[in-house]
């Protein structure tokens, strides 16, 4: 029986373990360098910002907040006054729309209170009830 | 560490718990105790005041298409004021005012010596005036004249429904709340608070959260929708006020009802009172009489008396009894209105012809006990509805041991109930037995857009089906045989009434002979009822009966409904009926 010896042969794809290693030890050394960097920028805006007066600052604080609060309450002032004008159209709009109601209850009662026998108009002798046609679609 | 410093750091240490507690109490009387009134005070300081107009909710009629209509509402306009302390010319500025407000500002003399009132600065002068006369007015710029906007109550209908709508006063305070009707039952959801404007942003942000978040007011304040339908009720106010005018009653009033649901569709009292000028109007006017006064409602009790009977088993349609005309009980006698003796007739006719001798018989079947529980169930206690003030019914009379207060109960007389528990009661009849609540108001408009229907499904079973109906059978041969000779009867459309006529009651406890209290009902069609109509004058002059005085109004109001609704007919479509 012919016997056979296993022989390795060497893989055309690189061995991936390596690979890895080796992205790693990018990322890593990527990612000291950043931090390096924003550790040295943050230092320089500390020293800038120690620089700068607490007076100065504390006034610049105090004039944005009295500006913003200035600016909210002529925001809120100005909503309420346009608030208050829409309610005052509104409630005039009811004052007509309430004319016209008292109008229409008024025609209401001189219909009911009108003579008919005066006006010339008799009352039917005979009032038939009789079956509805069949309705169309057009009613 | 030596004993004498440890001692002094402890006595140190003592001082401050101390003043820590008292420190900690204050916190708790400032916080808990007052701390609604320190909240008060902190909010004063940083709201203004709101516009200062009147503002108040709506209350509207409900037309049968569904469309609103403003009972009471708003009106705008202006009015003026004096300031005496800048005023040049007195005279020229009553000369200007009077041109545009003559109806409403006060006499010349009046008038002078507000404006002699140098230490005062604000006068009012005239009121309600037009945007144009008050346009006018403020382009004259006359000085020491004011023209400011005002608003006030407006009632579009004039007198309709004046009493159960009601009317707003400043009653006990310095606001102008409801007094009467709606106006009252109804105030809080138709006040308006006011906007109460935040001059301060982060004060509006801590102090009022929760508003931002969930507007409490939005949800509680709105309009009131009711189930008044307005041209009903302006034919329903036109009929009493014309069986008022011609008889010269003291007093006429009707309600109309659907006796399935108890929504109220037109109810009126005679005389009224407009709400938009009250000055004419004496305060016992503003009382509404449906809900507040109770009447001896005479023999329209009579159905409610043999419908108890036919439900105890007491007596059956078929039952029997000899008429005599009159019987004596408890020493006194108790006659049928004609004093005519009808012999052996069965029940049907005690209804039919109205026999005070017939209902007595029924309520000696019915017994003092069961005629007690039932009437204590239809009218011992209020109908629950939606107007303030109601009163509850006088029917102390079937708690006495003498047979002859229940045979005068049965037939309406010796306990006086409300026009509106009367309605209720008889709507049992139409409505199978079952007794409905009656309500005016069907739904609140809130301000945040969503519409809340109220519920008013309670009901109570008190009579049985079979006996309504049999009932509902006697109460149709009235109307269709007897009631005008037979003339109101309308081929197409059944309609069950009932007449009732009923000696007043004097001061002294004993009644008149010439003065009486008329009342009618009826509802249509008899065996599936959409509407149920009350009516009843009070000493109604040269008449005596109700089939006179109320039976034309009456009959009026069911062909005006059959027409408006267009109430099929329910028997004998296929005839033709004599016209009204």
């Amino acid at each position: 029986m012919p016997t056979f010896d296993v022989v390795r042969i060497a893989s055309p794809v690189p061995h991936r373990a390596p690979i890895r290693a080796a992205r790693t030890r990018y990322r890593t050394q990527y990612l000291r360098a950043r931090l390096h960097a924003l550790r040295g920028y943050l230092r320089s805006l500390w020293f800038r910002l120690r620089s700068i007066s607490p007076v100065k600052a504390a006034t610049v604080l105090v004039a944005t907040l009295a500006i913003g609060y200035i600016g909210l309450i002529a925001v809120v002032m100005s909503y309420a006054a346009s608030t208050i004008a829409s309610a005052q159209n509104v409630r005039n709009d009811e004052a007509q729309v309430a004319q016209l109601e008292a109008n229409y209850l008024a025609q209401i009662a001189a219909i009911t209170g009108t003579d008919y026998t005066a006006l010339g108009y008799e009352k039917p002798s005979v009032i038939a009830y009789v079956p509805s046609a069949r309705a169309t679609a057009l009613r | 560490m030596r004993a004498q410093f440890r001692f002094r750091i402890r006595i140190i240490l003592g001082v401050i718990l101390v003043v820590a507690s008292l420190v900690l109490l204050r916190l708790y009387f400032v916080q808990i105790v007052y701390g609604a009134d320190y909240s008060a005070k902190a909010d004063a300081q940083f709201t203004s005041g709101d516009t200062g107009l009147f503002d108040r909710g709506s209350i509207y009629f409900t037309r049968k298409d569904g469309t609103l209509i403003s009972a009471a509402t708003l009106a705008t306009g202006f009015l003026v004021a004096l300031n005496p302390q800048t005023l040049t010319d007195p005279q020229a500025a009553y000369q200007a005012i009077y041109q545009v407000a003559s109806s409403t500002m006060p006499a010349h003399d009046v008038f002078m010596a507000d404006a002699a009132k140098t230490q005062e600065v604000y006068i009012e002068v005239a009121h309600h005036l037009s945007e144009t006369q008050g346009t006018q007015l403020a382009q004259e710029n006359i000085p020491g004249v004011e023209v400011l906007r005002e608003r006030w109550r407006y009632y579009p209908g004039g007198d309709l429904a004046a009493h159960s709508i009601g009317v707003v006063g400043f009653g006990a305070g310095n606001t102008l709340t409801g007094q009467t009707g709606l106006e009252a039952q109804y105030n809080q959801t138709l006040e308006r608070s006011g906007n109460g404007l935040y001059k301060n942003f982060f004060a509006q942000i801590f102090s009022n959260l929760g508003n931002l978040l969930v507007n409490a007011r939005s949800a509680r304040e709105g309009d009131v929708i009711t189930t008044i339908e307005p041209e009903v009720e302006t034919r329903l106010v036109a009929d009493i006020a014309a069986a008022n005018a011609q008889y010269t009653s003291n007093t006429t009033g009707g309600i109309i009802m659907d006796p399935k649901t108890g929504a109220i569709i037109a109810l009126g009292s005679y005389p009224t009172f407009n709400p938009n000028d009250l000055t004419q109007t004496d305060s016992s006017q503003l009382a509404n009489p449906l809900v507040e006064h109770v009447y001896e409602f005479g023999s329209i009790m009579k159905p409610i008396t043999m419908a108890s009977a036919l439900t105890a088993g007491a007596v059956q349609p078929d039952t029997t009894y000899n008429d005599t005309g009159c019987i004596h009980v408890d020493g006194a006698r108790i006659c049928n209105w004609n004093y005519h003796a009808y012999g052996v007739i069965p029940m049907l006719d005690i209804i039919k012809y109205s026999l005070n001798v017939g209902a007595s018989f029924v309520a000696e079947q019915l017994g003092q006990t069961r005629m007690r529980e039932y009437f204590t169930k239809v009218f011992g206690s209020k109908t629950g509805i939606d107007l303030p003030n109601e009163s509850g019914a006088l029917i102390g009379n079937l708690f006495k041991p003498q047979q002859i207060y229940y045979d005068t109960a049965s037939f309406g007389e010796g306990i006086a109930v409300t026009p509106m528990q009367m309605i209720r009661a008889l709507g049992a009849v139409a409505n199978g037995g079952t007794m409905v609540t009656p309500h005016l108001v069907r739904a609140i408009q809130l301000d945040n857009g969503i519409t809340r229907t109220l519920d008013w499904s309670k009901t109570v079973s008190v009579f049985s089906p079979a006996a309504a109906r049999e009932t509902t059978v006697m109460m149709d041969a009235l109307w269709d045989d007897e009631l005008a000779g037979g003339k109101v009867r309308i081929p197409t459309m059944s309609v069950a009434a009932k007449t009732g006529t009923a000696q007043l009651p004097t001061p002294t406890g004993t009644y008149y002979n010439n003065r009486f209290l008329d009342s009618e009902v009826a509802f249509f069609p008899s065996f599936d009822p959409r509407f149920i109509i009350l009516l009843y004058t009070v000493d109604p002059k040269h008449t005596i009966y109700a089939a006179d005085s109320l039976t034309p109004a009456l009959n009026d109001l069911v062909h005006f409904l059959i027409d408006y609704y267009a109430i099929p007919p329910d028997r004998g479509f296929a005839t033709s009926t004599p016209a009204p």
